[in-house]
């Protein structure tokens, strides 16, 4: 056989096959709009019969869309009396159940994602076996980050006491997850997690991990985040500065300390004071950005030193602290002038004068 | 003459091998983003990213957007980027230094003022002549440089981003609302992220009210209507597939979210023609060689909509200057080629585009040379004229037509029937008109490798 008969042969292969794909395409398409406009239709209507206490749809598809429409339910917004009848629905019903099953005997990843979601959705402290084992076994499948992923929120779904948290940290300080997950999305599961912790058990939490955990920074700093989401106490904001003190001089977690007492409305002043003068930019910007709204007129005037910095972002902070606290220029260039800095002050007039002819337009 | 037979004869099979290899690789691409499509339909990940949108958990984002006697467009562009569903950003336009009322049209329309903004001089740019900012819109800013093309313009947009993520934009471009967010997912779920990308569609012919692009159509005009099935077998039948397989090196320019922390470390973007293919390649080189873990991510749904060259000579123009910008970056990687410490990239990505890419027209053209000199001679079969025809014709337009069924199965962006019996039919003629005339120019543009004429291109007003 010579090569072009080789060829002509393989080329035939090819344009056959590239027929096949067009027709699985066609097809593709043809099932993907029906599924989409049955989907869209349906959702609304499941909703309501949800709501009347419908029987569970037997046939695969609607089962998948139902189960869809109920955890749209269950994540939206919804009182708590609604919440209890969709749990009670849930075991009534056995829906879990058949979710499991349908995740276990799925064969293709995509499908299993799907599933997963869907459990997650439902938020079952039943399912944590399932979330479990997605964290701990999961090695030879492509989507690993969306497997990870969707058994974290699955988890942080369901916290409730120190121990849920507790393995949740662990989880994303392993090394194969902080290799993807971002602080982010670790911020994000931290935040779900909060929703249904007490403030003793944050309180013991706080102690128990952050003080010894210095590898994981980035980690800790993610939950220090999430804090503000919900009401901090005095008791613990004291406890975070506790522990910021009590660990190694660590700008990411200063920043994530300051940042999360300030967001969460603590008492912030003695940091601002500690740390407005740092050598590291990153922490004088921060401290000057957050002095412009919690800092009273008093205090305003450490500042001014601070004009001339060499951060061109603490700069403007502060001038915007000034202009917040109505201060005029007159009342800061005796203090410029008493540190004999000429240059800062031609800059200060410069900035103030603009700024105020900005707001009077 | 028996030498020159032979060594056309020669030719002859490495045309063939080229055929064959490049439809193999788009078909396989093309089976790559259909597998993916499906995965992605599946996929319900976007509550869950929906609902940590509306938390504190996600990472401001800074728009790079530079422009260049852009006074048809720009203030559309803006519109387009002011109505973006995102939580935080900031607008940075980058008039650089426009030779039309560019920077007097938006200064005036939104009502601009002069600011001082700090910048870094972590990248060299030319010099800044003022910082315009808004008082309705208070992350709207407008910055006026001394000119120094594109990558200087990104340059100093990069220097004066406030955040940690740099999204570039061209000017003339609108973005889909949600843009900004379906780009940054990736960037949340994954933390090696350094790079994402979107599909590019094309505005030439779609309606668009106030400053919105409301209905999508394929433009009246065939030059325009060739380049939007050529935007979508480029798209959906390649980027997909390469990013698949770790091997995507070029996002383009008209919509790429980059980690600015990176872009800095690297030097920021260099002044070449394909800066944008050169920045994501240099930024990729730094972290093979630096052993960091990366990823870099394509969304394969039309984010950003772009004009196209609307007539021909700006066309070719256009052409000639992307396929100078791959000679020249590929001569400046040329190290990473057939270079495993690259991986797939060094193994696979680069030769591709050296050889189908770069080498691509020539071999085309010295191809049909030997058909033409076979046939003089008589010694051409009808066999033989059978496999180049159904590899170089039958072939593109199964790729062509399935290249606008992804697209119909992804996004559904032409609705109206009547564009969707367009381009099939333009499916079936690509390949004997348009196709032909843009390997020509390429061919070309390989003898014009140092010309670093950037080549004006006529914008009509959005």
């Amino acid at each position: 056989m010579e090569l072009l008969d080789i060829v002509w042969i393989a080329t035939q292969i090819f344009f056959v096959l590239s027929i096949f794909l067009l027709i699985v395409l066609v097809i593709a398409r043809v099932a993907s709009s029906y599924r989409v406009s049955f989907i869209s239709e349906s959702l609304k209507e499941y909703q309501l019969g949800i709501k009347r206490g419908i029987e569970v749809p037997k046939g695969h598809k609607d089962f998948m869309t139902f189960s869809y429409a109920l955890g749209m339910m269950l994540v939206g917004n919804m009182n708590s009396e609604d919440r209890v009848y969709l749990n009670n629905y849930i075991t009534k019903h056995k829906i879990l159940d058949r979710l499991t099953i349908n995740y276990h005997n799925a064969y293709m990843e995509p499908q299993k994602i799907y599933y997963l979601l869907l459990i997650s959705l439902m938020r079952r402290e039943e399912s944590k076996d399932i979330y479990r084992g997605v964290l701990e076994n999961i090695k030879k499948v492509k989507q690993k980050i969306e497997f990870k992923i969707l058994a974290l929120y699955g988890l942080a779904s369901v916290c409730y006491k120190l121990e849920d948290m507790l393995e949740i940290y662990d989880y994303l300080t392993r090394m194969d997850s902080k290799k993807f997950i971002s602080q982010k999305m670790s911020q994000f599961f931290f935040t779900l997690a909060l929703r249904n912790i007490n403030l003793e058990e944050i309180m013991k939490f706080i102690r128990h991990k952050g003080s010894k955990d210095v590898e994981n920074m980035m980690v800790f700093c993610a939950f220090l985040y999430a804090l503000p989401s919900i009401d901090m106490n005095e008791k613990l904001v004291d406890a975070i500065k506790y522990l910021q003190q009590s660990m190694p001089d660590d700008t990411m977690l200063l920043v994530a300390t300051i940042r999360s007492i300030y967001q969460g409305g603590g008492d912030i002043h003695d940091l601002i004071l500690k740390y407005h003068d740092d050598s590291r930019d990153v922490l004088r910007i921060v401290c000057s950005k957050i002095a412009i709204d919690v800092m009273p007129l008093s205090y305003i005037y450490l500042f001014v030193p601070y004009l001339c910095d060499k951060n061109n972002y603490v700069k403007e902070n502060i001038i915007e602290a000034f202009i917040k606290h109505n201060l005029k220029a007159e009342d800061i260039i005796p203090i410029l002038d008493e540190r004999k800095s000429n240059f800062c002050r031609i800059k200060f007039m410069y900035e103030m004068n603009k700024i105020q002819k900005i707001k009077g337009s | 003459m028996e030498i020159a037979l032979a060594f056309f004869q020669q030719i002859q099979y490495i045309y063939l091998f080229y055929l064959i290899i490049t439809n193999l690789s788009t078909t396989a691409m093309t089976w790559i983003t259909l597998k993916q499509m499906i995965l992605n339909y599946f996929y319900a990940n976007d509550l869950i990213l929906h609902k940590l949108s509306q938390t504190d958990a996600y990472k401001p984002i800074s728009i790079l957007a530079p422009a260049f006697n852009e006074e048809m467009t720009i203030i559309s562009s803006v519109y387009s980027l002011l109505k973006l569903d995102f939580k935080e950003y900031e607008i940075l336009i980058i008039n650089d230094g426009s030779s039309d009322d560019t920077l007097k049209r938006v200064v005036e329309h939104f009502n601009l003022y002069k600011a001082h903004i700090p910048g870094r001089m972590v990248l060299e740019h030319q010099p800044i002549r003022a910082v315009y900012r808004s008082h309705e819109y208070k992350h709207l800013m407008v910055v006026d440089k001394v000119n120094g093309r594109k990558s200087d313009a990104l340059n100093a947009g990069i220097n004066i981003a406030t955040y940690p993520l740099v999204c570039c934009v061209d000017a003339d471009t609108i973005l889909e609302k949600d843009a900004i967010l379906q780009g940054l997912k990736q960037f949340l779920i994954d933390r090696r992220m350094i790079a994402v990308g979107g599909a590019i569609g094309i505005t030439n012919g779609s309606v668009i009210e106030n400053h919105e692009l409301v209905e999508k159509r394929v433009p009246k005009p065939l030059v325009e209507a060739f380049q939007v099935l050529e935007y979508l077998r480029g798209f959906f039948a390649g980027r997909v597939g390469w990013q698949k397989y770790d091997g995507l090196i070029l996002i383009s320019g008209a919509f790429g979210i980059f980690s600015k922390d990176l872009i800095q470390k690297v030097g920021g973007y260099r002044h070449t023609i394909g800066e944008d293919f050169d920045l994501l390649i240099r930024m990729r080189k730094h972290c093979f060689d630096n052993g960091i873990e990366h990823s870099v991510g394509f969304v394969a749904e039309t984010l950003c909509w772009t004009q196209c060259p609307s007539d021909y000579g700006s066309l070719l123009k256009q052409r000639n200057r992307w396929h100078r910008g791959l000679l020249e970056v590929l001569i400046y990687h040329k190290d990473m080629l057939f270079n495993p410490k690259y991986k797939f990239i060094g193994m696979v990505t680069m030769p591709y585009f050296l050889f189908i890419e770069a080498l691509g027209p020539a071999i085309t053209f010295l191809g049909v040379i030997s058909i033409i000199i076979f046939y003089i001679h008589g010694i051409l079969t009808a066999s033989t004229l059978m496999i180049f025809f159904l590899l170089e014709f039958a072939w593109g337009i199964m790729l062509n037509i399935t290249a606008l069924y992804l697209e119909i199965f992804t996004k559904h962006s032409y609705t109206r029937p009547i564009d969707f019996i367009k381009l099939f039919a333009l499916g079936l003629i690509e390949p004997f008109f348009y196709k032909p005339l843009l390997k020509a120019e390429l061919f070309m543009a390989s003898f014009d490798f140092n010309n670093a004429n950037w080549g004006e291109i006529k914008r009509k007003a959005l």
